[in-house]
């Protein structure tokens, strides 16, 4: 049987090392708000970042991917959104029609994307989810767009420790897990119903053709509510963080190419939101990452330029401050921009030449001030955060 | 030699961490002032030492042999919260000593508990809102509103903080029965025994208690009691696994690690400590405030449980070798020090970060762990894990059963391995069996912490 979801495979691949992607966007909820909201999922908001953000990371992936060792073998993609606009591959023709992101249909993609796993042992699997997310305790499910119908209740939607578990019976060696998550009040489901969502796919133990242990690594950030998952028809901040770690933020240079691992993208996505976004829209209570297991991802060109990541300490002086870069030694020209020219909602970023730089902050009205900092710029991303004093 | 001495102090602190927090340094420039590709850098465990601890200034540093003089960057990383970076001029054949102070909690008793991060840096009663500015975007000013209406949460969480809970002893069904009462949804208990503690020290937003550690002798007990001995009467009483938290009906009850240190004295320093969060919620009910957080204070295994605990397992890989070096979890094991609950805690990092495939060292001795101690849930489940790792699933499954049949786990990370396995197994009626009772645990904690039902 054809799979539908297939936007991308290099067939070539078959029987060697390769990396296998099965995205899912959700943005349109049938029984959500402003739909025909039922009394399970009634309460859910239509979103409009998982549509762009799982494009970005299609995208990505069709264009940037490059891990010579294991290259992208396979690309499948479900998208549920208000207007359905398929995928168009960059470079290709007419757009592609996309399942709907239900639980049939992901059941049917996850399926063949599961079969891909198994044909060879050193495969790496990346499953990428963008939509609403419920997580209470040690449990999470990840919503569908049929999620909370009269019939099937709560079962539109991944129960994740089921996907994850199951899938270390995959050959797969290397396995990502990219959930990326609105999360809201929606948590208090699982007060009502303990067991929240279903099996997609199951691989039954002992078809692992090795010894090795199946290798997870799961990000999962704590994102609360939708203006902090993201702004209207932009990617997520989840998204926009992850696409910055494996293009400049992640990969190091140890071993002479430029390589990002797992763990040097979790840390990298880890900082990022965190400048991204003021800590109270942060929940500090949950991990971040359900299980970091190191394995190389992927590997980029020497980068040329130093971004610098900039913000206050305090979220409350941000909205009318302007941040300041002057060069130590004249490394390169001043550089100046106000926190209501910034595209973030908490910080600003800068591309300036390696060198000693000085960061300060001038904020209306003051007092408080901003105590400035000096820092060498000698990797391809910088963190600042200015103290905000009385 | 060219060299880093580091020292971290955590202010209004007593006692140490020998293996407390993750520094790494990288060059940056060298001492020609040009960048030096590759970049050298190295990521090591250091000492968090408490500067109300006597001897803290005579205290070692933590040694860095640099290749060359230069200016360094220096990233510390903790439990939870942001990093610390700093930038250090180096000169060549010279050995610079650097001091860092952590920051500081505005709550004088509470040291430990802001180098963990569990409570907050800044007094949770100041009133916050972020101005609207007069040219913002459209976005800017739904993103300002969204973090408004936030502090505005926060604000009236803290306006509804509760009283200090009573605390009460509590007991479960034995065994396998305590997972059943959850499935029944039934929350009701034994009825729980009010404690005699001794009042905790607290202010507007916290309280603390600082229980009496059980001597040599009632640690003795506590770890045949793990054996499948009867625990004496009057040691139950003074040291009950449960402990009931209830403030105005809200109820979070503990799993409290009594027989941590074995038949081992902690240092004065050390011991376990319960903090009741009046303000902020659990990750378990995030509309209403009050929390409760069990925290172990061991200058040798605390850092540890709190990278555990906070999710950062790449962390905890950095910090085990260490800290098993000290005191391994195979001498835990056999009484040499402390007792079986550290070697749990050890089993589940090497058993978490495991790669390599087949049989390691230290696979017997977590065989040992499983068999020698039958009222530890913990330790069977974490050998069934490590089975389905080697591919033994028919002998996984037994041992998982058999931790379930033991009772509640002591770790909250051995819920997720219960998770895990029985999701590798496809057993959907076992982790049905577990299920509702894995959404009331903490997952933000090192132990069991279960919220119950009827909260208001």
């Amino acid at each position: 049987m054809q799979d539908e979801a297939l936007v991308f495979e290099n067939q070539s691949l078959s029987s060697t090392p390769a990396t296998h992607v099965f995205i899912v966007g959700v943005g349109r909820y049938d029984f959500g708000r402003d739909k025909n909201e039922t009394l399970i999922a009634g309460d859910l908001a239509q979103l409009s970042s998982p549509a762009e953000s799982a494009r970005a990371i299609a995208n990505w992936f069709l264009t940037e991917f490059d891990n010579p060792d294991c290259p992208l073998g396979s690309l499948s993609f479900c998208l549920s959104e208000e207007s359905a606009q398929g995928y168009t591959p960059p470079g290709s023709g007419p757009p592609l029609t996309l399942p709907e992101a239900d639980i049939a249909a992901i059941k049917k993609a996850a399926g063949h994307w599961a079969n891909r796993l198994q044909s060879h042992d050193e495969n790496m699997a990346v499953f990428y989810f963008c939509g609403h997310g419920v997580s209470l305790g040690q449990k999470a499910a990840l919503l569908l767009s049929d999620f909370g119908s009269s019939t099937d209740g709560y079962d539109g939607a991944i129960e994740f420790d089921k996907l994850r578990g199951t899938l270390k019976n995959a050959t797969a060696d290397r396995q990502l897990f990219l959930l990326d998550c609105c999360r809201t009040r929606a948590d208090g489901l699982y007060r009502n119903e303990p067991d929240i969502g279903s099996r997609i796919l199951s691989i039954p133990p002992g078809s692992r053709r090795h010894g090795d242990v199946a290798r997870q690594c799961i990000l999962f950030p704590t994102i609360e509510g939708e203006m902090a998952f993201g702004q209207q028809n932009r990617p997520s901040v989840f998204a926009t963080s992850f696409l910055d770690a494996v293009r400049f933020a992640a990969p190091e240079d140890q071993t002479g190419p430029w390589i990002a691992t797992t763990s040097l993208i979790l840390n990298a996505v880890d900082r990022l939101i965190e400048y991204r976004l003021p800590a109270e829209m942060r929940s500090k209570t949950v991990p971040n990452a359900l299980e970091a297991t190191n394995f190389e991802f992927n590997q980029i060109d020497p980068p040329t330029s130093t971004k610098s990541f900039i913000t206050l300490s305090d979220p409350s002086a941000w909205p009318d401050a302007e941040l300041d870069c002057l060069a130590v030694n004249g490394g390169g020209p001043a550089q100046s921009k106000r926190a209501d020219q910034s595209d973030e909602m908490a910080c600003c970023v800068f591309d300036l030449p390696p060198g000693e730089w000085e960061f300060s902050a001038t904020l209306n009205p003051q007092p408080p001030h901003a105590a400035p900092v000096k820092r060498t710029l000698a990797r391809p991303v910088t963190y600042v955060r200015l103290d905000v004093l009385p | 030699m060219t060299g880093l001495q580091l020292k971290l102090v955590q202010p209004l602190a007593e006692g140490r961490l020998e293996v407390g927090a993750v520094a790494e340094l990288r060059l940056l420039l060298g001492a020609d002032g040009q960048q030096v590709r590759p970049m050298w850098h190295e990521t090591r465990p250091v000492a968090v030492w408490g500067s109300d601890s006597p001897e803290y200034e005579g205290a070692d540093f933590t040694q860095f042999d640099l290749p060359s003089g230069g200016r360094y960057g220096i990233t510390i990383r903790l439990p939870r919260g942001g990093d610390i970076e700093r930038e250090v001029d180096i000169v060549p054949g010279v050995t610079r000593s650097e001091i860092i102070d952590l920051p500081v909690s505005p709550h004088e008793y509470l040291g430990w508990q802001q180098f963990s991060g569990v409570v907050r840096n800044d007094p949770n009663r100041r009133v916050r809102n972020v101005p609207e500015p007069a040219g913002g975007t459209f976005d800017q000013l739904v993103s300002i509103k969204a973090l408004n209406s936030v502090y505005e949460h926060e604000a009236d969480l803290f306006n509804r903080r509760g009283d200090i809970p009573a605390v009460f002893s509590s007991e479960l069904p034995v065994a396998g029965d305590a997972w059943q009462l959850f499935s029944d949804t039934i929350d009701e208990t034994a009825p729980p025994v009010i404690t005699d503690w001794q009042n905790p020290i607290f202010d507007e937003e916290y309280c603390l208690w600082t229980p009496t550690m059980p001597n040599e002798e009632d640690g003795w007990n506590l770890v045949q009691a793990l054996r499948g001995d009867q625990l004496p009467d009057d040691v139950q009483q003074r040291f009950p696994r449960w402990m009931l938290f209830d403030r105005q009906g809200q109820r979070d009850l503990v799993s409290v690690p009594w027989g941590w240190w074995g038949m081992v004295l902690p240092q004065p320093s050390e011991g376990i400590r319960l903090l009741y969060d009046r303000a902020n919620p659990s990750p378990i009910n995030r509309e209403q405030p009050g929390r409760t957080v069990v925290s172990v204070q061991d200058r040798r295994w605390g850092g540890l449980l709190e990278f555990v605990a906070s999710g950062r397992l790449e962390e905890a890989g950095e910090l085990a070798p260490d800290v098993f070096g000290r005191e391994s979890p195979e001498d835990a094991l056999y009484g040499k020090s402390k007792g079986p609950l550290s070697a749990v805690l050890g089993g589940l990092v090497l058993v978490s970060t495991s790669r390599d495939p087949g049989l390691q060292h230290w696979d017997q001795w977590l065989e040992n762990l499983a068999n020698w101690f039958p009222a530890l849930p913990d330790g069977a489940v974490l050998l069934g894990f490590r089975l389905l790792q080697l591919g033994q699933y028919d002998e996984g499954r037994a041992r998982l059963e058999e931790g379930l049949n033991r009772g509640i786990p002591y770790f909250a990370a051995t819920f997720r391995m219960l998770t895990l396995g029985f999701s590798q197994l496809e057993d959907d009626a076992a982790l049905k069996h577990i299920s509702r009772l894995t959404t009331r645990v903490d997952p933000s904690q090192p132990f069991t912490v279960i919220r119950l039902s009827g909260s208001n």
